[in-house]
């Protein structure tokens, strides 16, 4: 898969970028890779709506929503990805439109955020961050389209990692501020430091002028398609 | 031209409803929900189908670029307002809406849409005797709904299998404990405009299991007569409520769950003397028919097995000890988890956290949540929002078995 132009997150892995205080992870998608960090308005407003989390996450959201580091996916987001007018627009129109039709076709086995931040990514053709297999599992068993490449937030900090940008002990920092919070990490990270886990970790994104890290995905699913930067 | 935040504003207003609740009916916060009524940020089409069902309107009411000279306003909230009912009662009718909205994607998502009761809803007026009394139109549509749902064979109480039944036909059951609420029961219609159902509430504080069968049974001869043109019924715990169609519906409840041949049978097989009635045989009556106290009595006394002095002694008997002793059913649910062993998550686990106020789900929509996650028809993001609890509470309820996250 090509460099993307957007990576579309989801509630439950963009929260955990929130709720540790570091974004790097996503300046790294946007200033090293020109990759836009994008939610569906359906996730902004159960990132608003957390229950546990709102609170906590709402100003910081707010700030990365003003200076762009994040970005709500609409018609202007996609009418400057597709260009000028007259194609543009209308191809953002159009864009908007599958998103809507396919998250209401997710959405009966999907929560909201979840079931049209799959859409945007399916639609866009982009990969999706998201952390629920059961919402993939849903989705296919459904006989519907999953996005070719769902990310995990361990995903963009090993990227981040990879290019130098986050050192090995803040990523473990990272790592063990969400154990502590009782968020989930990939079963590799879970009780090993982030090097250690590293080891049996398959990232779905890496930056060829760099090593590769990490293993070879053991377990190939329609969903685990990794992209080389 | 009317667009969606005017016609939750028009709702709001009518129904004295308040944004709080409101917004967590919609799975939303608070802030959100008034930034989306100030107009500071849009309502997602994604949002429509689940505002439609709560609010009872139609979807197309909420579509952009509609000419709409004004809002219709949902006849219930009307309804509601007029009924002069507490905050706390509308919350809940809020609730079970809400509710409905979940078991109406439930259903559709497993393909097992229940909608027999329209048919047999429709039976029952038809085959009543219009110009009978308000009573005999009661007791003949108890004697149908017990033949159409073959709850008239072995001539024993139904109160442990109607429940089910009424779910099996596609009726939303509710039988939460509402402790600041007024209301005893009530019913009306709930569901997405094309798919409604009837929902019957019974407020299970302070009311025992055989109280509640009567309430239930009461609120479904409304749900059949009188909800369709009477928008919602609701029976107040403060006062007896009287007229024709209260009489219908006592009519029915006594018939459907007490009907003459049924307490002849338990009397017989209890040897049960009519004349000298004793408080045993009256608590195991109870427990038998599974009705209260009074019911008996005046069920008892209708079918002439016994008679009025006789009836106001069984109304009277202090047989709350042995009925305990021999019906599980008489127990607190404290009393009940203790003698049999059962964990208290039993109950807990199925209260709502998410909803405008806190429910007891059904064991059967409960279970019915779990296998559509087990089965991979919903994420348990999905089954989360069905259950009304949130992605956490759920991972605390019901544990690891059913880890999602993509290792």
């Amino acid at each position: 898969m090509p460099a993307p132009a957007f990576v579309i997150c989801d509630t439950d892995a963009l929260l955990q970028f929130l709720i540790v205080s570091d974004i790097r992870a996503l300046l790294t998608l946007r200033n090293s890779y020109r990759i836009q960090p994008l939610v569906v308005p359906e996730v902004e407003i159960e990132l608003r709506s957390h229950r546990r989390y709102a609170t906590r996450v709402s100003q910081e959201l707010t700030k990365l929503l003003g200076n762009g580091v994040l970005k709500i996916l609409d018609k202007a987001v996609l009418a400057a990805h597709f260009g000028g007018p007259p194609s543009g627009p209308l191809a953002s129109a159009q864009a908007l439109a599958q998103i809507q039709q396919l998250g209401a076709q997710l959405y009966r086995h999907c929560d909201t955020g979840e079931a049209y931040s799959h859409a945007a990514a399916i639609t866009l053709d982009v990969p999706a961050m998201s952390h629920d297999r059961s919402a993939l599992d849903a989705i296919l068993n459904a006989g519907l389209p999953v996005p070719k490449t769902v990310l995990r937030a361990f995903d963009l900090l090993s990227l981040s990692f990879q290019i130098g940008y986050i050192t090995a002990n803040d990523c473990d920092q990272i790592r063990s501020d969400l154990v502590k919070e009782g968020e989930w990490v990939p079963k590799s990270f879970n009780k090993n430091s982030f090097v250690g886990g590293l080891q049996s970790f398959c990232p779905r994104l890496h930056d060829l002028k760099h090593s590769r890290l990490g293993g070879a995905e053991p377990n190939v699913s329609a969903y685990s398609q990794v992209i080389d930067l | 031209m009317t667009d969606r935040r005017s016609v939750l504003q028009s709702i709001l207003e009518t129904a004295g409803l308040g944004n709080a609740a409101f917004a967590t009916a919609l799975g939303i916060g608070q802030q959100v929900f008034e930034e989306m009524l100030a107009g500071q940020r849009p309502i997602p089409d994604s949002m429509v189908s689940l505002i439609s069902a709560v609010a009872g309107v139609q979807e197309s009411a909420l579509m952009p670029n509609r000419l709409h000279t004004k809002v219709d306003v949902p006849a219930i909230w009307y309804k509601l307002r007029a009924a002069k009912i507490s905050e706390a009662d509308k919350e809940y009718v809020l609730a079970f809406r809400q509710l409905a909205y979940y078991q109406h994607e439930l259903e559709a998502v497993t393909n097992c849409k229940a909608t027999a009761w329209k048919e047999m809803f429709v039976e029952f007026r038809r085959q009543i005797d219009p110009q009978a009394s308000p009573a005999e139109q009661g007791r003949q549509a108890a004697r149908l709904f017990r033949k159409m749902s073959c709850l008239d064979q072995g001539s024993r109480g139904v109160g442990e299998v109607f429940r089910g039944y009424l779910r099996t036909i596609g009726v939303l059951v509710v039988e939460s404990p509402a402790p600041d609420s007024v209301l005893d029961g009530c019913s009306f219609y709930v569901g997405p405009a094309g798919a409604e159902r009837p929902a019957l509430f019974a407020n299970a504080y302070r009311t025992t299991w055989f109280r509640r069968n009567r309430i239930l049974m009461h609120e479904l001869a409304h749900a059949i007569f009188d909800v369709e043109s009477g928008i919602a019924t609701l029976d107040l715990s403060t006062g007896q409520e009287e007229g024709i169609i209260e009489a219908r519906a006592d009519a029915f409840a006594q018939e459907a769950l007490v009907p003459k041949e049924v307490l002849r049978n338990l009397g017989q097989r209890r040897g049960v003397d009519w004349t000298a009635p004793t408080p045993n045989a009256i608590a195991n009556l109870i427990a038998d028919s599974h009705v209260e106290q009074r019911l008996l009595a005046a069920a008892l006394l209708e079918s002439e097995l016994v008679n009025a002095e006789i009836a106001e002694l069984i109304e009277g008997l202090h047989i709350t000890d042995e009925l305990k002793e021999i019906s599980e059913h008489a127990l607190s649910t404290k009393e009940y988890l203790q003698a049999s062993g059962i964990d208290e998550a039993w109950v807990t686990s199925r209260h709502t956290t998410t909803a405008p106020r806190k429910m007891l789900l059904s064991m059967r929509y409960v279970s019915d949540v779990l296998n559509a996650l087990k089965s991979q028809y919903i994420s348990l993001g999905k089954a989360a929002r069905m259950l009304m609890i949130d992605e956490h509470d759920f991972r605390s309820r019901f544990g690891p078995e059913y880890s999602s996250n993509l290792d």
